[in-house]
């Protein structure tokens, strides 16, 4: 008896849970919502991005221009920073309740692609969301596992930003655009010298081996792969004991940036707190890094090529992308919105470069034009100078790639605060690849 | 006699009818009046913990279903390096900080019981922190206080510790537990305002006639005040230490939800977190959520199986 009527509670709840798990994910006809679409199309969708206020207040102005062309689609805005943003997306995604349009991070699209979290795009290519003027190339940085997963934005690429007004007080020259590693090391070494007798000290650099794109740049001036298509390492535990230990000369003589210190102004970083000299970082950050120090006269350059070599490795690199959930009962109406963002000259107008360099030629004069940042004028001068060097694509980054980045970051904390060798650094880093990215 | 208890029953049957019917409509309404609390108690509480026992024991990552993987995750536990890390630092934390909050609430309300005037105030000022003590304004300013350059690194450096701009508290991983501990001791009000309950009825009369004995100040707080004081301060351990094993707002505050520097704040329900919302890896946190439980329910049924050596109740001939 209790047997049966504990089967007969397991079975109504299963049926609940299937009729609320109906309710909540699938999403709508693509086809028939793409087809149906027109400027008229009534319906109200939400888009969410992660940002600060000044990000916010562009979208707004960005959305009612939308709204002028489209005045029946409403749209709900929702913003946070990046870390709970992202906490926000993965509690969402459990419950299959994801935003109808969603900026999407590099790092994290073959994740959500791979877990089925994404609309392909290309069925609505043609009826809503031409995106005219964006190649090839660039649509397919947004492919993952053969479907348009996602749009970007824009563009940056690696590069070292500079503090001039720290290096003017100082009395050191700027970092050029043809500098070596050997030669950055005597500069580091320089500012560090300079600096000593500031109070507090000042120094040339954190250690920057301590981010994984930096050694994806380094791998690529190397000539080599750093992910194999199927999303495995191309790289040894030697090739990462070697990045790290490329340093290993300044760290252990005490000249970068303290860890101690750089911990303590987390999240912020001793370059933003106008502390150390340079920062490796892309492009697109250049805005932050002015808003942060509270200084305009930040310099951007390309990050120093290995000895020997006269051209610089400064693949491009999809600064933000936009996506449109699985779950959206408004796919159509979703991607109007990120096809007006994506080629909007005007957009371009509101935002300049600070979603990264515009995709289409139209989008990019429109920001060259208006200077919505003071970032704009040397991003754009930057993204000329790497448009004129040719190199390699930069890889695409397999799921789970997310989650080795951050790896990289604490392993390399515990390094420098010389917890681990070097070595351990790379048997660790294997070990979580292991799991991450099923080697 | 058969016959007499029907002809009984046929006798009594009205009114009996009428009392079962009244007392089921009673328990009815008694029910109903209960069932937000139960439906939020099953909906909310009781069902999530099965469902998460029963992840405990399978791969889930949030987005597939679930697949079993039997006592896997359980397994994995003792062989994860950052598990046993997170279990450390919580350790430290439940040992040292919940005692030192208590001592300390029992000082303070030792003092408020003998001052003649202002206890009022003092009562307020001291019970403050513990109203805010759990927000997420406190944990940064906390921070400020004990970061790079900052007035705990001036003073330090000023009675020669390390230099001011060397990290301060929050960049030195030996010292971030320390100051999550003196965060912990700050907010000492809440066991305070029970202690001092619990001081006002310990009778003056016993305190004098041990006092006209010859007994000190030191030999009536622990012959008299401390036993009689025994079941408050039972309570108040035990809240303390079920509060410490499951820090988290502050550690994720001040790490950024880190666990660091180099892990020396990883709480254990700060890296659960990690890997139930960062990871994806819900089965492994559900293993590490039933753990936790059964921790906290053996120390619990610890704390009351020795209670009986020192907690005196009123009447008790002990």
């Amino acid at each position: 008896m209790i047997r049966k009527r504990l089967a007969a509670v397991v079975a109504a709840a299963s049926v609940a849970a299937l009729v609320l798990s109906g309710c909540s994910g699938g999403g709508g006809d693509v086809t028939a919502q793409a087809k149906q679409f027109n400027k008229n199309t009534t319906a109200e969708i939400s888009f969410a991005w992660w940002g600060n206020d000044d990000r916010a207040d562009r979208f707004k102005k960005a959305i009612s221009l939308f709204n002028k062309k489209y005045p029946n689609i409403k749209v709900t805005r929702n913003f946070a920073s990046f870390a709970d943003y992202w906490t926000a997306r993965n509690t969402e995604a459990a419950g299959r309740t994801l935003p109808d349009l969603m900026m999407m991070d590099p790092n994290q699209l073959a994740e959500y692609s791979r877990k089925h979290l994404l609309q392909d795009l290309s069925p609505l290519r043609n009826n809503v969301m031409p995106l005219d003027g964006l190649s090839d190339s660039a649509l397919s940085v947004g492919k993952a596992n053969g479907e348009l997963d996602s749009i970007p934005l824009g563009t940056n690429a690696w590069s070292m930003m500079y503090n001039k007004d720290l290096l003017d007080k100082l009395k050191i020259p700027y970092p050029t655009d043809h500098m070596t590693w050997s030669e950055l090391k005597i500069f580091v070494r320089k500012v560090d010298k300079a600096g000593a007798s500031a109070k507090p000290s000042q120094y040339g650099s954190s250690d920057y081996t301590g981010s994984l794109p930096g050694f994806i740049y380094w791998r690529m001036q190397q000539g080599e792969g750093v992910f194999t298509k199927d999303g495995k390492p191309a790289f040894t535990q030697q090739d990462v004991v070697d990045y790290v230990d490329s340093v290993k000369d300044l760290r252990a003589d005490g000249s970068f940036f303290p860890i101690k210190r750089n911990a303590a102004l987390s999240p912020k970083d001793g370059f933003l707190a106008g502390q150390y000299a340079l920062w490796f970082n892309f492009s697109t950050t250049l805005l932050q890094a002015m808003t942060d120090s509270g200084t305009n006269r930040i310099g951007i350059v390309p990050a120093p090529a290995p000895d020997g070599v006269d051209t610089h490795v400064l693949a491009t690199h999809p600064s933000l992308l936009l996506s449109v959930s699985a779950n959206s009962q408004q796919k159509a109406a979703a991607a109007a919105l990120l096809n007006f963002l994506v080629t909007s000259p005007d957009v371009a107008k509101i935002f300049g470069t600070s979603l990264g360099v515009p995709e289409t030629q139209q989008a990019r004069t429109a920001a060259a034009e208006t200077n919505a940042t003071p970032a704009d004028k040397p991003i754009l001068r930057y993204d000329r100078y790497v448009q004129s060097q040719r190199t390699p694509a930069y890889p695409s980054l397999p799921a789970g790639y997310g989650t080795i980045e951050t790896k990289w970051g604490d392993l390399h904390q515990q390094l420098e605060y010389g917890k681990i060798t070097s070595r351990q650094f790379a048997q660790q880093l294997f070990d979580e690849m292991s799991v991450s990215l099923g080697n | 006699m058969m016959t007499a208890q029907l002809a009984s029953g046929a006798q009594h049957g009205a009114p009996r009818r009428r009392t079962t019917w009244r007392r089921r409509r009673d328990i009815g309404a008694g029910y109903a009046f209960l069932s937000p609390w139960l439906i939020g108690f099953f909906v909310l509480t009781a069902g999530p913990m099965v469902a998460s026992l029963v992840l405990s024991f399978t791969d889930y990552d949030l987005f597939s279903a679930p697949s079993p993987v039997g006592f896997a995750n359980y397994t994995r536990l003792f062989t994860d390096s950052n598990y046993l890390q997170a279990v450390k630092v919580t350790l430290l934390y439940v040992v040292f900080g919940a005692p030192l909050k208590l001592i300390v609430a029992l000082a303070v309300a030792v003092l408020l019981n003998h001052a003649r005037g202002g206890s009022g105030f003092y009562r307020s000022a001291f019970y403050l922190p513990s109203l805010i003590g759990g927000s997420v304004s406190v944990a940064i300013v906390w921070k400020a206080m004990f970061t790079d350059k900052s007035i705990v690194a001036n003073i330090g450096s000023f009675f020669g510790g390390p230099p001011a701009e060397s990290g301060g508290w929050v960049g030195n991983p030996s010292m971030t537990l320390p100051m999550l501990i003196l965060l912990t001791v700050w907010q000492f009000g809440a066991p305070m305002i029970i202690f001092l309950a619990g001081l006002k009825q310990v009778p003056t009369e016993l305190l004098e006639s041990a006092s006209v004995d010859g007994a000190g100040p030191v030999r009536r707080f622990t012959r008299i005040t401390l036993p009689m004081l025994s079941p408050v301060l039972f309570f108040n351990l035990l809240l303390e230490l079920i509060h410490s094993f499951q820090v988290f707002n502050s550690a994720f505050i001040i790490s950024n939800g880190t666990g660091g520097p180099v892990r020396s704040t990883l709480f254990y329900t700060l890296y659960l977190y990690q890997r139930g919302f960062s990871d994806f890896q819900m089965g492994y946190a559900s293993a590490m959520a039933w753990v936790l439980l059964v921790v906290i329910g053996l120390v619990t049924l610890m704390l009351f199986r020795t209670s009986n050596a020192w907690v005196h109740y009123g009447g008790d001939e002990k």
